[in-house]
């Protein structure tokens, strides 16, 4: 899969490896300790510079939304 | 606003389901995802992960709203999702954003109703689709109450249309989207897991093969040691018995 932006694509591949392999052979056998965050940091530095050249709408970004009164019930 | 709901029973446990949903795309049933992004993500020792991911699609709309509205530009999504892994809950909530050229746009200015021709036109050079639709979707992933070995996936989706006159009409239009590409979203589901399935088989094979190599190099060194030492002892022997005459 593409990253929004060509200049983080390695960093993507790299970091989403990194996850799936993490999530299923640790994560879910119950061993909850984050092995990736080193890549992701990285991953993120790129990805919120790509945010900010195209101008994507950052108050958007930064809001929680669930577990929060913003998040949506169940239409009645 | 109109909203639309469904709810579908995966045959597969809630595990598969969810390393599924993390890894949704690419998959040939959703060609409009052109790229995703983890912007924020948080493990909490609990069991719990939270993240935000921000999607680029191209907005397919159907072909009487797009002659309405105009030709999108890329479209953005924004993603928050909370995996809990204690209670076998997945939740995602979703919204298109603004695009990238977020400046209001007035309608009036850029609008011309046309009554003998019943169109409505819309000059589309400041067009952002964020300005006119307003698609929010929930997701819910969890265990069928009845059969673990089962997930149960409710979705709800609420579309608003800000075109005046037509928002009903298009905002039905769009709904009656939304159970296909609803549809087209499990079919991707049940790609991915599958591919999943496949590639944790062919890793299982080459652990098991690599296992079995280094069992068998093991087994040749010890007989290759063992082998050594009979000789040794065999040579030993044969020169005590052997007396120098």
């Amino acid at each position: 899969m593409n990253s929004i932006s060509p200049e983080c694509q390695e960093l993507k591949e790299k970091y989403d490896a990194c996850f799936n392999k993490w999530f299923s052979e640790k994560f879910l056998k119950g061993n909850t300790k984050d092995e990736c965050s080193g890549l992701f940091e990285v991953y993120q530095e790129c990805v919120k510079k790509a945010v900010k050249d195209h101008k994507i709408d950052l108050w958007e970004l930064e809001k929680p939304v669930l577990g929060t009164d913003k998040e949506k019930k169940d239409p009645s | 606003m109109s909203s639309w709901s469904s709810e579908h029973i995966f045959e597969h446990p809630w595990e598969d389901v969810v390393r599924a949903a993390y890894r949704k795309y690419p998959n040939p049933c959703n060609p409009a995802v052109k790229g995703v992004d983890v912007v924020n993500r948080s493990v909490c020792p609990q069991g719990t992960i939270q993240s935000h991911r921000l999607l680029s699609t191209e907005f397919p709309l159907p072909e009487v709203a797009a002659r309405i509205i105009g030709t999108p530009e890329k479209n953005f999504i924004s993603e928050h999702s909370t995996l809990n892994a204690r209670n076998k809950m997945f939740k995602l909530e979703s919204r298109n954003l603004l695009g990238a050229n977020d400046h209001a746009m007035h309608i009036s200015e850029h609008s011309k109703l046309d009554r003998s021709k019943s169109t409505y036109e819309l000059q589309s050079k400041n067009l952002t689709l964020g300005h006119l639709v307003t698609v929010h979707e929930r997701m819910e992933y969890f265990p069928h109450p009845q059969d673990r070995s089962k997930t149960c996936l409710k979705q709800q989706s609420t579309v608003k249309v800000n075109v005046p006159f037509l928002s009903g009409y298009l905002e039905r239009l769009l709904i009656e989207n939304f159970e296909k590409n609803a549809m087209k979203g499990r079919n991707g589901m049940e790609w991915v897991m599958d591919r999943i399935k496949e590639e944790d088989s062919s890793n299982k094979v080459k652990q098991e093969s690599s296992d079995i190599l280094t069992q068998l190099e093991t087994k040749f060194k010890r007989e290759a040691e063992d082998l050594k030492q009979s000789m040794d002892s065999f040579f030993h022997k044969t020169q005590a018995n052997t007396s120098p005459l």
